[in-house]
């Protein structure tokens, strides 16, 4: 074996080889950083370029880009509020407040370094364990996976801070949007108004999109000020971070063992890892009640287990032939054109390729690192960009997330109709990021329930006895009860320290909804919806009612609690006070959606760049209220939209040919 | 003078007119070609439609564009593109079942219905296999009737999705052998692969592709091709056993319906030759998807004849909502 990775070290060392790795390595943290396109979406788009490689090459290349881009999603993460792939969202937790206090630098330091980290263990555990870890990964079963899901979910408990009940709306909002459209496991049509367009259900990358991207830029409208964020570029920062994060070897260890493991699990990938990964992290933190204030713990454990979610990912698809997650599925297709089949006898049968390419992870590791540190100096300063062009900029990168890749209108919709939801509820108090985890988990979850249900019911009669059976299942289902007892225990402890002084959000402001009024409704469109969907569950399966009811059932529950507590005089004081909504732009805000409507119908008619130059060249122009001079504000709005739509051109259609409708001009 | 300025502006005109004209029959392609391709890049319906378009492309002379339109078992992808102008430019690739099922099943909420095609050709047929583990007792499908165990429901066969193609293979064997099992649906044949190595479940049916992915761990009990399968020449197949179990999978060329028969033709034609290339065979065999030719006659009749058998299933088992 030490022979086979010797000269698999040579074979990478040559500078064919080092230069895949630099260009799959540029790409991928650029398509990381970019909204809406993923890991996995670079390696679609870069696998047409492997095909005259050589396999290892091409299969290095494919990896630089997975490795890369689960990096480069904490870069937007952390920058602009927006995940770039949704594995970062767990990252915008604490960067998000980290670049509020101008530490933005800092933060990026934290999430590369870790990010390092994970990515060499998982790319270690590949090179050394791939045998056992495979063997490891067929332990994992339906009933695992499912208590594996529930951890993860079982962070709303702690995502949710004081508003203990909106942050399980958020969670079973979440799942509901991913209980429309065909049920895979029982073939149910659910909610779905006979309409084609939804069998295959609420597209998730358009979802996310839409409640970070869309709902925080919206968020953005009515702030103040000319950048989005404050920089304070500190001398030293870089080592300040590596001091902190040597403090953390633990946890590091511990984010990356997790990322590992989750990552072998088909189905559940880097969005996953960071989730489990930053409750453990809160669970054993010394510091837990810093985590979402800009903790850099917070950061570095989603952060680490998403890098070593790659090197597990590829450990079944080497081993057995099974891909982790949806890149390494690509690079199952990409090893099939080469006609390489994956599975035992590879170890033998092509030795040469596959340490090649095992060997050439780590090389991936250290490029990422290498390009990580350069770029950062330059790419904090985004958060510099004036406000007026930040704003249509980020929307039409979300606009190519989502209809570059899948040239569905719908799902343009999509991104709009959650992008506006999304933004309300915020105001509201229901943390966006709990919907994301329920949209993110539901899925899987009820997948492997109802999987664990069908097993369990022939083997042993019924589901639960199934679990007991299971002991790694068993100690998974205690992690996750663990999980939900530390963050009761912490809001509990902070509600107590918080009881002395009076809380109201908001100003003031007469004339605008009351977060009491805004409560009452929320609560009656709860109970609304939860009618029609224990309406709707009458006409399933058994099966396919089970995560229906338990929706609706939520929704009946929190509902109420809702109008109670806001109907009753006693506890209604304090939101009838509060005005959530006071101070918002309503007509910029109106304008600017409107926009977005009319720019995704436009691209039938005119061409995708087409319509963006419209969009970017009208929202700038409309945002640049400051500019006194007319023909200053015009040209200032036109120069921006030029040189933005010739990038963006560039970047899609030239280099990474994704191919959009044919419009006016181009 | 005025003659010579007025050929001019009527040449003009003229070509013009010609730019304009849309897409003639006559001259067809005289223009890039849209293939819609209902299925993520990089997955099995992915890369064979790619190694076709790298053998048509050319053959035609224009690009041949690949436009990913995933979601819903690709039912997404076909609703789109009976909605599109029956002019050749834009093509899609099928794959029977997986189009037909959805349209017997769920009519309701399938945006198609199967006379919406004009199916061209089929270039690759791959059959199903049934398996199980090495070191489980059945060596051969016979054993595995034999045992008690399998008339109970006690064993679980993994399937891909609820309505998949492998679902109406276990149906089409249930019915021939008088098996019962427990269906348990996965998302994705490599979850189905995974369920069996980690026995979550006693017998998987899916593509044949995962015959020779499990070597070693899987033994493959019979193949539901009419004759034996060249990659798996040791297999025999369900018909050979005593059990009438045919079942195909097919990669199919189509467009809209009301094609040009002009189109059609040339479509077939270029299908023919690419099956013919010795590069395309070799590389369709590289990625497990065995070529095949059926011209647009044959391929149609394959199509409604598979359509027939499935809907006999549908009705039988009550699976239509």
């Amino acid at each position: 074996m030490w022979d086979a990775i010797l000269t698999a070290v040579q074979t990478n060392l040559h500078y064919s080889h080092l230069l895949v790795v630099l260009i799959g390595t540029l790409a991928g943290t650029f398509i990381g950083a970019l909204p809406g396109l993923s890991a996995v979406s670079g390696v679609a788009l870069l696998l047409p370029f492997t095909f005259t490689m050589e396999p290892a090459q091409g299969l290095i290349m494919l990896a630089a880009v997975y490795m890369s881009a689960e990096y480069g999603g904490s870069i937007s993460a952390i920058l602009i509020n927006t995940p770039g792939t949704s594995g970062a969202a767990c990252t915008m937790l604490d960067g998000t407040p980290l670049t509020r206090q101008g530490k933005a630098q800092e933060a990026l330091y934290i999430s590369l370094l870790s990010g390092t980290v994970g990515g060499f263990i998982g790319a270690f555990a590949l090179l050394f364990f791939t045998q056992s870890l495979a063997e490891i990964s067929l332990l994992l079963g339906p009933a695992e996976i499912f208590w594996i899901a529930a951890s993860g979910l079982a962070l709303v408990a702690t995502l949710s801070g004081r508003h203990t009940v909106k942050g399980l709306i958020g969670v079973v909002i979440g799942i509901a949007i991913t209980l429309v459209g065909q049920d895979a496991i029982s073939g149910d049509m659910r909610y779905m108004f006979d309409d084609y367009r939804l069998v295959g259900g609420i597209p998730l990358i358009p979802s996310l999109l839409g409640l970070f991207a869309v709902a925080s830029i919206l968020g953005l409208l009515e702030k103040s000020g000319e950048a989005v964020a404050p920089l304070t570029l500190r001398k030293g920062a870089l080592r300040s971070v590596v001091c902190e994060l040597s403090k953390m070897k633990v946890l590091l260890l511990w984010s990356s063992v997790l990322g590992t493991v989750v990552g072998i699990i088909p189905g559940a990938g880097a969005s996953i890892s960071a989730f489990v990964a930053y409750g453990e992290a809160k669970r054993i933190s010394k510091k837990p009640e810093e985590f979402g204030k800009g903790s850099y713990e917070g950061i570095a454990a989603p952060e680490a287990a998403n890098n070593a979610v790659v090197g597990g990912a590829l450990v079944p698809l080497l081993a057995l032939g099974i891909p982790g997650s949806g890149s390494a599925a690509i690079m199952f297709g990409a090893l099939t054109i080469h006609g390489i089949l994956p599975g035992p006898r590879l170890f033998t049968e092509r030795a040469d390729i596959i340490y090649a390419f095992m060997v050439g992870l780590l090389f991936t590791v250290i490029a990422m690192f290498i390009i990580g540190l350069v770029t950062i100096r330059w790419s904090s300063l985004i958060v510099r960009t004036p406000r007026k062009d930040m704003v249509p900029a980020v929307l039409v990168l979300s606009m190519i997330g989502t209809y570059g890749l899948s040239n569905n209108l719908f799902d343009v919709y999509v991104l709009l109709i959650v992008g506006v939801i999304a933004y309300i509820l915020n105001k509201i108090d229901v943390p966006v990021v709990t919907i994301a985890l329920g949209l993110v988990l539901g899925a899987l979850m009820e997948e492997s329930f109802q999987q664990a249900a069908i097993v369990g019911n022939v083997d042993f009669g019924s589901t639960w006895i199934y679990f007991a059976n299971r002991p790694i299942a068993l100690v998974l289902m205690f992690v996750a009860f663990a999980i939900v007892v530390v963050g009761v225990l912490q809001i509990l402890r902070e509600r107590r320290a918080a009881a002395d002084e009076k809380i109201v959000q908001g100003t003031m402001a007469e004339g605008t909804v009351s977060l009491r009024a805004a409560n009452i409704i929320l609560g009656t469109v709860l109970l609304a919806l939860a009618v029609y969907i224990l309406y709707g569950a009458q006409d399933f399966t058994p099966e396919g009612a089970q995560f229906p009811n338990l929706v609706g059932g939520s929704f009946v529950v929190f509902g109420s609690i809702l109008l109670r507590v806001n109907l009753h005089p006693r506890t209604a004081v304090v939101p009838a006070q509060a005005r959530p909504f006071a101070g918002v732009p309503w007509r910029v805000w109106a304008v600017v959606v409107a926009a977005l409507g009319l720019f995704a119908i436009a691209i039938d008619f005119v061409g995708f760049y087409e319509s963006a130059f419209i969009f970017l060249l009208l929202t700038s122009w409309l945002l640049s209220v400051d500019e006194k001079s007319p023909k200053r504000r015009l040209i200032g709005a036109a120069v921006f939209a030029a040189v933005f739509v010739t990038i963006v051109y560039g970047a899609f259609k030239l280099i990474l040919k994704i191919p959009t409708p044919i419009g006016l001009i181009i | 003078m005025v003659i010579r300025n007025y050929s001019i502006a009527a040449a003009f005109m003229g070509a013009l007119a010609l730019a304009w004209t849309p897409a003639n029959a006559a001259d067809y392609p005289n223009k890039s070609i849209n293939i819609i391709v209902p299925f993520n890049p990089g997955g099995g319906a992915d890369t064979s439609q790619r190694t076709f378009n790298k053998f048509a492309g050319p053959i035609v002379g224009q690009s041949l564009v690949v436009i990913n339109k995933p979601g819903a078992g690709g039912t997404r992808g076909w609703a789109e593109l009976v909605r599109k102008k029956a002019d050749g430019y834009t093509m899609a690739i099928v794959t029977p079942p997986f189009n037909v099922i959805p349209a017997l099943a769920r009519p309701k909420q399938t945006g198609y219905t199967l006379d919406q095609f004009t199916n061209i050709c089929i270039y690759a047929v791959v059959p199903d296999v049934l398996l199980v583990r090495s070191d489980s007792p059945w060596k051969t499908l016979g054993d595995l009737v034999k045992d008690p165990k399998s008339k109970t429901g006690k064993l679980k066969v993994a399937n891909t999705g609820k309505l998949g193609a492998d679902l109406m293979t276990t149906l089409l064997i249930e019915d021939a052998t008088g098996i019962k099992m427990t269906k348990v649906p996965f998302t994705g044949g490599s979850k189905s692969f995974k369920a069996i190595l980690s026995g979550t479940v006693e017998v998987m049916v899916g593509s044949a592709k995962f015959a020779a992915k499990g070597k070693g761990r899987l033994r493959t009990l019979g193949v539901s091709s009419a004759k034996r399968s060249p990659s798996l020449k040791d297999v025999p197949t369900f018909k050979e056993q005593g059990y009438n179990v045919v079942s195909e999978r097919f990669r199919a060329f189509a467009g809209p319906k009301g094609l040009p028969k002009n189109i059609v033709d040339y479509w077939g034609n270029v299908c023919k030759k690419v099956t013919e290339n010795a590069g395309f065979r070799v590389a369709m065999k590289k990625i497990k998807q065995p070529p095949a030719f059926r011209g647009p006659a044959e391929a149609q009749a394959s199509i409604e004849g598979m359509a027939k058998r499935m809907k006999a299933l549908v009705d039988k088992y009550g699976l239509k909502k």
